[in-house]
């Protein structure tokens, strides 16, 4: 053991940087929740008021990515840019970053997020950074 | 169904209320006076010096000229109108001018045949600025602004609600969105067969091609070149029909609740309900079918503040229209695509036979099954069918039954594993290892634990197994990427942890890592028994944490109970509380759990030092001794595949129990609620590193 612990940092990003971007996607008109989820399903950090437990669009929105992305490769189609998924409750949207992790947005119906989808492109590299 | 609130004037004039248009005529008569004046300062007669019948014939010919070209294509009587009216203007103001300079030159007023018809210079220049502000009136506006779509360019719906207030009886406006744009080339020059409709894509086309006949589709997808002219399809008739049509009276209507939260709050006075009570059709917003219709395949529908904003009672407005759109997104709104699918005739959406696809479809595999040729499928197909008695082989999973059978020459120090009980109704269990005839049937009672099983299936290939101990049911999930032995040794660890006397209450689920395996173990609660899950480490842990949980709570048993019949060991030795003040700063590196302070402990029977981050208040010794517990468990456990970290999961708080250094020499523990477990599964990682480093 050393003298010198200290917290090791997660990303090249602060976290006061990765939760002012999410709250900026979640202040968008229709988004409840602004998550950033690892590559197993958990939530590394989210902002917003999601009508339910927010681990479940993380768990969900893993799972169809690395299924999606399976089938995707197997027909040989490009890299997976975004699932938009629409339900009975609402819609979510799943942005895959290049550093493995997702940028989940839970929103009321997939109109709003496709509006927010106009402003992931410059949160995605901060994003991504950050995990 | 009610028209939209605009009335048809207002669009089909909007041309004569545009003072960009005057000012454009103003500013050419005023060229013209002034050319006028040096003309006639100049000494420059006004007199034609061309023949009279071309006097007559040259202006109306140019104009009508105009007329058709500008307006093309415009009815007949509307064409001689337009022209006769410029004919008319021209010839009034020829006169006024001649009349005028002669009240300043004699010699006009006396010069026979000079008033009438009057010279065709200058105001040939300038009559046909009144087609600027008359436009409208002379032509319906889908007629100057629907210019002729090019094969195979897409419409731009963006720019839908940038426009003019867009009414059912106002094509113009609706028509904006029909303008092409330059398509993207693709390689393709010679413009193809008919561009077919697809529905939900929008894609560039090939190169531009002449322009053709207008054709309202709006909505294409490239045609090679070389592929024979198709016959449009159902989808492509319906949106054609639609949009050709000039009947613009279809509308939708949206809840007014499901785009409220899009106006900013302080927008209104008094209250949303009050205000959707208030509007022109209550509690709805109405807009025009086509205006949705032609976004419809871009997967969003906006419309501007102004397709609304008359349907919006004023004195409860508390700004006006700029500032309404100041304040809105691009001055749009989004509307629910449920909703306008919903009220889109249904043949929109009629399904067309897909492209055929260049490979066979049955070529595609199972991404969920073990490749063909693999050793599992092999063995599977070489082993001897299962016993019915002991496991159940779901239909998603081939593995090989007999992996999974437990082991009767290993040693279980920790949990005894009866003869296990049957639990599917088709296959009655025997008693005595299946042998026939050794116990008559028992009844067939369906186990609602398979149910449980059977809807994780889709996450990932699992292999269900049901084992009998006293007191205690284990319901396993294992994948054949696992090792077989890991759920039982996964098994103990959790029910020495379950009964430990300083175990945090309640327990909804123990989760136990590795490096590239996890178990999740889920109480079902008294009598219920344990699920067992075992998967590798990929995206579906969580989901299958998720969905153990889930579905213990949808069974309506207890969550957090423990079954009863072990005992609950014996208590912890004593543990030395160390003071190493090294250690205090690594609280702020959990933040994910909360406001933690930091102890250090040093367990004397085996010297392991163990860093827990505890809430404010908590009991540390009994943490430590839980931890130190845990832990030994986890390292005497035999075939645990590297299980390195635990997580007891009881409500909103988490206890991620993490073993640091070669042969766990310390433990980093930390408890709290936390919203953001990945990270703090993260950050106890880090920790670990940063202890063992």
């Amino acid at each position: 053991m050393t003298d010198g612990l200290a917290p090791v940092p997660l990303g090249s990003t602060a976290p006061e940087e990765v939760h002012r971007c999410l709250g900026r996607l979640a202040a968008l008109p229709g988004v409840a929740l602004a998550a950033l989820v690892d590559a197993e399903g958990f939530v590394l950090a989210s902002v917003g008021t999601p009508p339910g437990d927010p681990a479940g669009p993380a768990a969900v929105s893993s799972w169809l990515v690395e299924a999606l992305d399976a089938t995707r490769e197997l027909l040989g189609l490009g890299a997976l840019r975004a699932v938009l998924l629409e339900h009975g409750d609402g819609a979510m949207m799943v942005n895959p970053l290049r550093s493995g992790g997702l940028l989940a947005l839970v929103g009321s119906d997939p109109g709003a997020l496709g509006e927010a989808r106009r402003r992931i492109d410059e949160a995605l590299p901060i994003l991504g950074r950050g995990l | 169904m009610s028209r939209t609130p605009v009335p048809p004037s207002r669009a089909s004039a909007a041309s004569l209320a545009n003072p960009w248009a005057w000012c454009a005529v103003g500013a050419g008569l005023a060229i013209y006076a002034v050319l006028a004046t040096i003309l006639v300062q100049w000494w420059v007669r006004l007199e034609p010096s061309v023949p009279g019948i071309v006097s007559f014939v040259a202006p109306p010919a140019l104009y009508g000229a105009l007329v058709a070209f500008w307006f093309k294509p415009l009815p007949m009587p509307r064409w001689a109108i337009a022209t006769a009216g410029l004919w008319g203007a021209h010839l009034a103001l020829g006169i006024i001018t001649v009349g005028l300079v002669g009240l300043a030159d004699g010699e006009y007023r006396h010069m026979p045949g000079l008033a009438f018809p009057p010279p065709p210079v200058p105001q040939i220049l300038w009559v046909p600025l009144l087609l600027i502000p008359l436009r409208d009136v002379v032509a319906p506006p889908a007629a100057h602004r629907r210019r002729p779509p090019v094969r195979g360019e897409v419409a731009k719906p963006q720019a839908l609600a940038v426009g003019a207030p867009i009414a059912p009886s106002a094509p113009a406006a609706l028509g904006a969105p029909i303008v092409p744009r330059p398509a993207a080339p693709l390689g393709v020059p010679a413009p193809g067969p008919r561009p077919r409709v697809g529905r939900g894509v929008a894609t560039a086309s090939p190169a531009p091609a002449p322009p053709v006949e207008r054709q309202p589709s709006v909505l294409v997808r490239p045609a090679p070149a070389r592929e024979p002219a198709a016959a449009p399809s159902v989808t492509q008739l319906a949106l054609d029909r639609m949009l050709a049509s000039e009947h613009e009276a279809a509308l939708i209507r949206i809840p007014f609740e499901r785009v409220a939260g899009q106006f900013p709050p302080d927008m209104f006075r008094g209250s949303r309900a009050d205000l959707a009570a208030a509007l022109r059709e209550p509690g709805h917003l109405v807009v025009p079918q086509r205006l949705a219709l032609v976004q419809l395949a871009e997967g969003v529908v906006r419309v501007g503040w102004e397709v609304v904003a008359d349907q919006f009672p004023r004195d409860l407005l508390a700004m006006g229209d700029e500032g309404v759109k100041r304040r809105l997104p691009d001055a749009q709104i989004v509307l629910p695509l449920d909703e306008v699918v919903r009220q889109m005739p249904g043949e929109l959406f009629t399904s067309e036979p897909g492209p055929e696809l260049p490979f066979d479809a049955e070529d595609i595999p199972d991404l969920f099954l073990p490749p063909a040729g693999s050793p599992a499928v092999a063995a599977e197909l070489l082993a001897p069918p299962p016993p019915p008695r002991e496991t159940v082989v779901t239909p998603a999973s081939r593995e090989v039954e007999s992996r999974r059978r437990p082991d009767p020459r290993k040693p279980s120090d920790a949990v005894t594993i009866a003869e296990p009980a049957p639990i599917d109704p088709v296959t009655p269990a025997r008693a005595g290892g299946g042998q026939a005839g050794a116990a008559p049937a028992p009844e067939v009672v369906r186990d609602p634990r398979r149910d449980l099983a059977v809807r994780l299936f889709p996450l990932v290939p699992l292999q269900l197994t049901s084992e009998e101990a006293p007191g205690l049911s284990l319901l396993t999930l294992a994948s054949p990427r696992v090792d077989g032995d890991l759920a039982t040794a996964a098994v103990r660890i959790v029910l020495s942890a379950l009964n430990h006397p300083h175990a945090p209450r309640p327990i909804d689920q123990i989760t136990l890592r590795g490096p590239d395996t996890a178990v999740v173990v889920t109480p079902l609660g008294h009598g219920a028994g344990v699920l067992v899950v075992a998967v590798p480490r990929s995206a579906s842990l969580g989901l299958v944490e998720l969905v153990c949980r889930r579905q213990a709570g949808d069974a309506g048993l207890p969550a957090g109970a423990t079954h009863a019949a072990t005992d609950r060991g014996t208590p912890s030795e004593p543990l030395e509380v160390e003071r190493d003040a090294r250690f205090t700063g690594l609280t702020s590196a959990l933040d994910a759990v909360g406001p933690l302070r930091g102890s250090t402990l040093r367990d004397p029977r085996d010297g392991r030092l163990l860093q827990l981050f505890l809430p404010d208040g908590s009991d540390v010794r009994a943490a430590g001794a839980f931890t130190a517990d845990l832990a030994r468990a986890l390292l005497r456990a035999p075939q645990t595949g590297g299980l390195d970290t635990v997580i007891v999961r009881g409500g909103e708080h988490r206890m991620i129990v993490r073993l640091a250094g070669a042969g766990g020499g310390a433990v980093v523990a930390a408890v709290g609620e936390t919203r953001a477990p990945g990270l703090a599964h993260r950050q106890v990682a880090e920790i670990a590193g940063a202890v063992t480093s």
